[in-house]
């Protein structure tokens, strides 16, 4: 069955959910992989993230350690001491400064209502940004998977959890997320990274909106 | 997938999955669990709150595997359903997003207040792996006297890592904090009544309570329970607060003292003075004159064979030597305080003996010369028979719980001939006496910096800490920064990175005591002991694990696997007593601990008295075992001091002392000389005044420097909770999100600093910044503060600019590393001058 246009811009935007999800994790040997891909499924969508990712796998290039960009995620997102960008949604929505907040008990109602839970060992938060992002990647992807067997009322069912949960979580703190990391990082990957993904979640959200308006 | 998949997972995986297949959702942090709709209402769970040493039985409220309240367990008979304000703050530490959250590894190996240390997450394994290397390395160089453990917050689990791990490695440096919390206290107890603890205040039945610069409605000891019943206890009683502030007891109180600091033995010899004078001791438990005359004359010695004592030992020697001319007129001069207010207070405590106390808080004790404080005031117990009484001070109830099998057998010779070095902290020499029933049985804990930084006892090489943070808790912090830094290798076990982790070389995240912990403490309040659970009531937050069970079981692991598997066989020793099993891992370690030394509690076959359980799970639901009611006076004439008797002439601490002079072939008074005590001859021998020993030139450094706790203070780690902040306001003078230094109009105005104005408060040691209040509540001459705030680290609301500028200011940068030294105890009250620079 050939793919629709649609069909395409989809999969390349769970793709994308998928890979900025891994760069959330600590950086390993796989991260330059992980950047190329990401700059490669962008490309066709968001024509202004070609900077920041090249500008990310620069950073990679450039750095002497690997050790710089694992101290520089922890000093970001990790810790200890002061968190300089705190990866929970609940810090930013709550305005408490902490985790597991009742935004955070929401998330995790979501994600069981899609029959879904963290993974067995899985130590952080539902509301860590890498799961948030994995979350709308698994939407996105039940999304495509609808479309393609032609189930369209699925389909903008799954297309309505994306911007309800945008609109509700992930869109409503990516943005001071993001400001967070663009004040504190030294690096350009992960200035480059906050830059990316503030921008891919926003236009995300704008052409979901358009999408269900255009629906309605 | 394991958090180790999360911290090693390749990114690149993520892609060919999600390259190849998009239309199936890739995933990694999430999996398929079956729909479920609408979570459970939530249940109320046992647990113990450790926010101060009250150690209340708490419950939290747990909807959905997330804590969200916390009240007291109703089930306790010391603070019932009762809890303060503090609690509740446990909530934001818990869930604070800048605890540590998985080991980490310095990658910076220069340490200093201006080196970053560039940590990095590594695995448990790494981490572990790293600890058991450095600790073989000692026993490879048989020089496992140079491992040392530092203790901070602890439950009664305490053993397995600070004890019985330190002594199985070989090392005789297990320390722990207690010497900078409140040991001078347990001095007073101690050579008087031969009770070495925190007594308990049987508040409810007393008419007269005297405080002594204690303040249980804001810390130490029972808050919650005390709150409770303040309202009560004050319709029946009489309190009269000794305090230069005005506390929030004070500011409840019938009279207030607000005495010269450091003078409180001049009081307390001048209410023994009346009490003696007017006959108003307790006769049925001091005995009184053979004939019945009163010849307590002021300034008249009396012949000892005319009195005949009943339960107390050395009364006219006491009078004789130390009171007959402490008149009210002499301690108004020294007090500052008005004789007819000292003469009230004298004899309305007397007339309420014997249901009336004397209670010694830290803040008249904790002083450089305050064992002796900590003696007479409470001496006064003993001549109003309020000691074991009715409304007295009463000692804990008995609690019967077993102790961890001995570690004897698995010490090698290595092992036995390390702990036979002497300790990191100087305890026991000529000048460090820290005469704990026996000299040098005391912890000297800030004396352990110079113990570091001087080699003497001996080096230090590989370093353990586990919640405990001396280099901000401890007076002149930056003597531990220059020690930690000196340490080849230091570990630290710990919820929060703090100032002490800024010089370690691995952080371990350590469980929270009150919601992910194995574990028990025992506390007396209200004629009772609980012996209350810490439990996990949630699963522990990121990759934390229990620092005294399950942290130390890992380590043997490792270090059997290098050849030395005495600890882990140890460990092994402790069965499950249900099934007789031993550990298997680290998380049955955890638990078989806590049911082995509770067994006597909830196992009915070895039921010894108070709350009756089926098994260990009726005690775990109940989360808090309470002991029989207090058997009043039971210790009367069988006290554990030389005489049997409570000591005015202390016979026991004369025993020690010169067991001690003895050793290092001096006098006694040599000791008090080389100690900085004033006594002399018998004078050492019982309770007296001595001079407050204050640092600086009063021409400098004008103003005497008063530190105290705040009700909001969970020990020192509220600073990063925003709740803090917000409501700060509850401790009298104080503002909200502010740090401020509490100084009466009269004395502000003289050195033009007005309300609201930035200031420096300098003192011969250090320095710090905060704000300045002008508060009618300080007493003129002193400056008041809070301790609590002035981290430089910790986290992001702790420190106004990280790593630099810190909120507020650390009052321990003020005060000199000064000791009581007869105790061991830090002084930290009374201790420095200060002055006031306006910024």
């Amino acid at each position: 069955m050939p793919q629709t246009r649609v069909e395409s811009e989809l999969r390349a935007r769970a793709q994308a959910y998928r890979l900025l999800a891994d760069c959330y994790y600590p950086p390993g040997n796989g991260l330059r992989h992980s950047v190329a891909a990401l700059g490669a499924t962008l490309k066709s969508l968001l024509p202004q993230a070609a900077g920041p990712a090249a500008q990310m796998l620069q950073s990679i290039a450039e750095q002497t350690a690997l050790e710089n960009l694992q101290v520089e995620f922890a000093k970001l997102f990790v810790g200890p001491f002061h968190l300089l960008a705190p990866p929970y949604g609940s810090v930013y929505l709550e305005g408490e400064n902490q985790v597991m907040g009742e935004s955070t008990a929401e998330v995790r109602d979501l994600f069981q209502e899609q029959g879904l839970d963290l993974e067995e060992g899985f130590e952080e938060m539902p509301d860590h940004i890498a799961v948030e992002l994995e979350f709308m990647h698994f939407l996105a992807s039940k999304e495509l998977a609808a479309m393609e067997l032609g189930d369209e009322d699925a389909a903008v069912q799954y297309e309505r959890l994306q911007t309800g949960f945008l609109g509700s979580h992930l869109g409503r703190w990516i943005g001071p997320f993001a400001d967070k990391i663009l004040q504190s990082a030294e690096t350009d990957f992960y200035r480059g990274l906050a830059e990316l993904t503030r921008d891919f979640v926003v236009w995300n959200d704008d052409k979901l909106k358009k999408r269900l308006q255009d629906t309605q | 997938m394991t958090r180790r998949g999360f911290i090693q997972a390749s990114a690149a995986a993520g892609v060919a999955a999600a390259v190849s297949a998009p239309w199936q959702p890739s995933l990694k942090a999430l999996a398929a669990k079956g729909k479920k709709m609408g979570g459970s209402k939530g249940q109320w769970l046992p647990a113990t709150c450790q926010g101060c040493t009250s150690w209340c039985a708490s419950e939290v409220f747990v909807v959905n595997g997330r804590a969200v309240k916390t009240r007291g367990n109703a089930r306790s008979k010391v603070n019932g359903a009762a809890s303060c304000p503090k609690v509740h703050l446990a909530l934001q530490q818990v869930y604070d997003p800048d605890r540590i959250k998985v080991p980490m590894k310095r990658t910076n190996p220069k340490k200093g207040r201006d080196q970053d240390p560039g940590f990095v997450p590594i695995t448990w394994d790494e981490a572990l792996d790293t600890i058991a290397d450095k600790i073989m390395e000692l026993r490879k160089n048989d020089e496992t006297y140079k491992y040392m453990l530092m203790r901070g917050r602890y439950s009664y689990m305490r053993d397995i890592l600070y004890a019985k791990m330190t002594k199985i490695i070989g090392s005789p440096n297990n320390i722990s904090h207690s010497a900078i919390c409140a040991e001078a206290e347990k001095f007073g107890s101690y050579y008087t009544e031969g009770y070495w603890g925190y007594r308990q205040y049987d508040v409810a039945n007393s008419r007269y309570i005297i405080l002594w610069a204690a303040d249980p409605l804001s810390s130490n000891r029972q808050v919650s329970y005390y709150s409770s019943v303040w309202g009560d206890v004050m319709d029946r009683a009489n309190i009269a607060v000794v305090d230069p502030r005005l506390s929030i007891s004070a500011a409840k109180a019938d009279e207030w003292l607000p005495i010269a600091p450091g003078q409180d033995g001049a009081l307390a010899a001048a209410i023994a003075h009346v009490l003696l004078t007017q006959g108003l001791w307790y006769k049925d438990f001091v005995g009184d004159f053979k004939d019945g005359e009163n010849r307590f004359k002021t300034g008249q010695e009396v012949n000892e064979e005319d009195f005949e004592e009943k339960f107390t030992s050395g009364l006219v020697k006491w009078w004789n030597l130390e009171l007959k001319d402490k008149t009210p007129q002499w301690a108004a001069k020294l007090t500052g305080l008005p004789v007819e207010q000292i003469k009230r207070v004298a004899v309305a405590y007397g007339k309420a003996a014997p249901n009336c106390m004397s209670w010694v808080g830290p803040g008249n004790c904790m002083q450089t010369r305050g064992a002796y404080t900590a003696l007479i005031c409470h001496a006064l117990n003993g001549l109003t028979g309020g000691v074991d009484n009715v409304g007295g001070t009463l000692v804990a109830n008995k609690a019967y719980l077993s102790k961890f099998p001995s570690e004897k057998p698995f010490m090698d010779e290595m092992a036995k001939r390390g702990t036979k070095h002497k300790k990191i902290d100087q305890r026991g020499t000529l000048e460090f006496p820290a005469l704990k029933k026996k000299p040098g049985k005391a912890v000297v804990t800030n004396r352990a910096a110079e113990g570091i930084l001087e080699k003497k006892p001996n080096e230090i090489k590989v370093a353990i800490g586990y919640m405990n943070n001396f280099t901000f808790s401890c007076q002149q912090p930056d003597r531990w920064e220059r020690a930690l830094a000196s340490i080849p290798f230091v570990a630290h076990i710990t919820t929060n990175a703090s100032e002490f982790s800024w010089y370690s070389d691995i952080l371990l995240p350590d469980a929270h005591h009150m919601f992910e912990k194995w574990g028990y403490v025992k506390s007396a309040g209200n004629g009772y002991r609980q012996v209350p659970l810490l439990q996990p009531v949630i699963k522990p937050m990121w990759q934390s694990k229990i620092d005294e069970t399950e942290i130390p079981y890992l380590i043997a692991e490792k270090l059997a696997q290098r050849g030395f598997p005495n600890l882990l066989d140890y460990c092994k020793t402790v069965e499950d007593p249900e099934t007789g099993k031993a550990p298997k891992d680290e998380k049955e370690f955890a638990l078989y601990c806590l049911k082995y030394t509770t067994q006597k509690l909830w196992d009915p076959a070895q039921y010894k008295g108070g709350d009756k359980f089926k098994g260990w799970e009726d005690f775990r639901q109940a989360g808090v075992w309470n002991s029989d009611p207090y058997p009043y006076r039971k210790r009367w004439g069988h006290m554990k001091t030389k005489t049997k008797m409570f000591e005015f002439y202390s016979e026991t601490l004369k025993a020690v002392l010169e067991k001690h002079a003895e050793k290092y072939d001096v006098s006694v008074d040599k000791v008090m000389e080389v100690c900085k005590y004033q006594a002399r001859g018998e004078m050492a021998f019982i309770p007296h005044y001595e001079e407050p020993y204050l640092v600086g030139d009063p021409k400098e450094f004008p103003f005497i420097h008063v530190d105290h706790k705040s009700r909001l203070n969970r020990e020192g780690r509220s600073a990063n909770c925003t709740w803090y902040f917000d409501f700060k306001d509850v401790d009298p003078g104080d503002e909200r999100w502010k740090d401020v230094a509490k100084l009466n109009p009269i004395d502000a105005k003289t050195i033009g600093v007005k309300d609201g104005d930035r200031v420096r408060l300098v003192s011969p040691t250090g320095q710090l910044e905060c704000i300045a209040k002008l508060w009618e509540g300080t007493r003129p001459g002193t400056v008041v503060k809070c301790f609590g705030q002035g981290h430089w680290v910790y986290g992001r609301v702790a420190s106004k600019v990280f790593g630099k500028v810190p909120r507020g200011g650390n009052n321990n940068d003020l005060i000199p590393a000064e000791y009581d030294r007869l105790s061991g105890s830090s002084a930290r009250n009374g201790v420095t001058r200060i002055r006031v620079e306006k910024l």
